[in-house]
């Protein structure tokens, strides 16, 4: 009986993740793709996305949910790099500098964004994310018409040819995988960005010396329960806005190592999709609206990309139409963050109604009390 | 929490090590701003605009340990560079390797070296170079509509819209 149903509640668990592997490993065989060709890709990928998905964590331990916001980040890090591409400079320089210059503009998002976030307890995930349409309007505003008339744009290739504003599509030549090939490491077939992973790898440390110092415990403690942290002296809205703001210059650095594996940019939309993707990933590995890991992460970042590489050419197998196949990458980050908050929901409410029925003395409280008498 | 309660001197260390981040920061910008600027360097083998100095009839030259390129006499080719101290081996035809210093200037984008007046050790052989025009991507105009369509009637007195036909 036990182990029918802790097979089951395995099985409830990581019903997300099982059901990503299932569909996942079945679309490989169609796609018609080589292993070594999807395992390049995982590599790449791994590298490109892993940072932005690590951003979603600190804000889950204080209990805020998935970080929508973190459009926002990713705004600022656009802002960073068409300064960068604007002053030319290249390689890592032009990417700590696109760091660097976007660092205040990230620190003030995610500042605006806790204090938005702490006046929506309890909803803060549709308001980050309305937040980030409200904020992405003003990244519009100043990046199609006070570039090149307020703020100087000395190089006139990304300027639109009416003098103002910036062009829809940046190349980024002068940083394009500057990161991913200052530590090329050649394994085989395989081609392993090491400088990214370091990168990353940092960000891991960073994440787990964290969670270890006061404000990491203060973080753990407003997200198992803000009233009890509240009491307890920990400054909660604080210690929010501080998580917000972490989140979102991680996202700002995040979204800057993206740029530079793409090699381009979508001036006005690249960061449209950028959270929608990275919760997408977390959710995939595992993670819930409440409870995240460093492993939930890769494992997401891999099943997910694995998808979103067989899927345009399981598509054209099945279906006779490649398109089908990026329709389903759409379908499938909707639909994987529908299932994870839909089972979130009915888990919790599951828990709830077991723990009322314990206070109820009924099938458990009977049990227990039959134990008693014995 | 309260501001009022904090000690003075707290207060001023704070402020003094705010002060020593947002210089630091400064710093840090404006140290990556000149390690990392490029500037595209055009290396010229052509004779001097007076006359006085004269290109060199072959001649192979790298920049920074780059690609060596070799210029024959009136060539031009260029580098891309990135910092502002550079090192440029020229090694004329039957000569040995002779490797000069190069400033750029932080503010220059693309500057002219002159092989044969770096060689002659002419004070005056790097000047900026402005190209005459950057054209305009023609796939890229930017936000390109209208609120009226093509066919719409002319505004008296208007000028014709591009590509539109000519009414006699």
């Amino acid at each position: 009986m036990s182990g029918h149903r802790s097979v089951g509640r395995l099985l409830r668990e990581n019903a997300v993740i099982l059901l990503f592997l299932v569909v996942t490993v079945l679309a490989i065989h169609p796609s018609g793709l080589s292993l070594t060709y999807i395992g390049q890709e995982m590599l790449t990928r791994l590298g490109r996305d892993s940072f932005l998905v690590l951003a979603l964590l600190l804000p889950i331990y204080a209990g805020m949910g998935l970080n929508f916001g973190m459009t926002l980040g990713a705004m600022a890090g656009q802002f960073g790099l068409i300064l960068a591409i604007n002053y030319n400079i290249l390689g890592v320089y032009g990417l700590v500098f696109a760091a660097l210059a976007s660092l205040p503009v990230s620190l003030v998002m995610g500042y605006i964004c806790g204090v938005v976030l702490n006046k929506a307890k309890g909803r803060e995930m549709v308001t980050g994310y309305i937040l980030a349409f409200f904020i992405n309007g003003i990244y519009q505003f100043v990046v199609l018409y006070l570039m090149g008339s307020v703020i100087p744009m000395h190089n006139k290739a990304i300027v639109l040819s009416r003098g103002y504003g910036i062009r829809n599509t940046l190349n980024l030549d002068n940083v394009r995988l500057s990161l991913d090939n200052l530590l090329p490491f050649h394994l085989g077939v395989f081609t392993l960005p090491i400088a990214t992973y370091l990168v990353i790898a940092a960000l891991c440390v960073f994440i787990i010396w964290f969670k270890k110092t006061k404000l990491g415990q203060d973080m753990r403690a407003v997200g198992h329960d803000m009233h009890v942290a509240e009491s307890a002296g920990v400054p909660v809205d604080r210690t929010r806005i501080i998580a917000i703001i972490i989140s979102t210059v991680l996202a700002t650095i995040g979204q800057i190592i993206f740029m530079q594996n793409m090699g381009n940019m979508a001036t006005y939309n690249a960061h449209d999709q950028t959270s929608f993707f990275a919760v997408a990933a977390i959710l995939v590995g595992g993670a819930s609206v409440k409870k995240a890991t460093i492993p939930n992460v890769f494992i997401g970042v891999i099943l997910l990309h694995v998808l979103f590489v067989v899927s345009p050419g399981a598509g054209q197998k099945l279906f006779g139409e490649a398109m089908i196949g990026e329709y389903f990458r759409q379908f499938i980050g909707y639909g994987v963050i529908a299932l994870s908050l839909v089972l979130y929901a009915w888990r919790t409410r599951r828990e709830t109604e077991r723990l009322r029925e314990g206070l109820r003395g009924g099938a458990q409280g009977a049990v227990a009390a039959e134990g008693g008498a014995k | 929490m309260n501001g009022a309660s904090i000690d003075p001197k707290v207060k001023t260390r704070r402020a003094l090590v705010r002060a020593v981040l947002a210089v630091v920061y400064l710093g840090l910008i404006a140290l990556v701003f000149s390690l990392g600027k490029g500037h595209t360097i055009i290396l010229d083998n052509k004779d001097s605009d007076d006359g006085s100095i004269k290109a060199l009839e072959s001649l192979t030259v790298s920049v920074d340990g780059q690609e060596p390129i070799d210029l024959s006499s009136g060539d031009r080719d260029m580098a891309k560079v990135h910092g502002q101290g550079h090192q440029v081996e020229i090694t004329v035809k039957d000569a040995q390797k002779v490797t000069h210093q190069v400033h750029v200037p932080l503010g220059e984008d693309m500057v002219l070296l002159s092989l044969p007046a770096l060689l002659s050790g002419a004070p005056s052989s790097l000047i900026p170079f402005v190209p005459k025009e950057i054209a305009a991507p023609a796939d890229d105009q930017g936000n390109n509509n209208s609120f009226t369509s093509p066919d719409a009637p002319a505004v008296p007195g208007a000028p014709p819209a591009p590509g539109a036909p000519v009414v006699p």
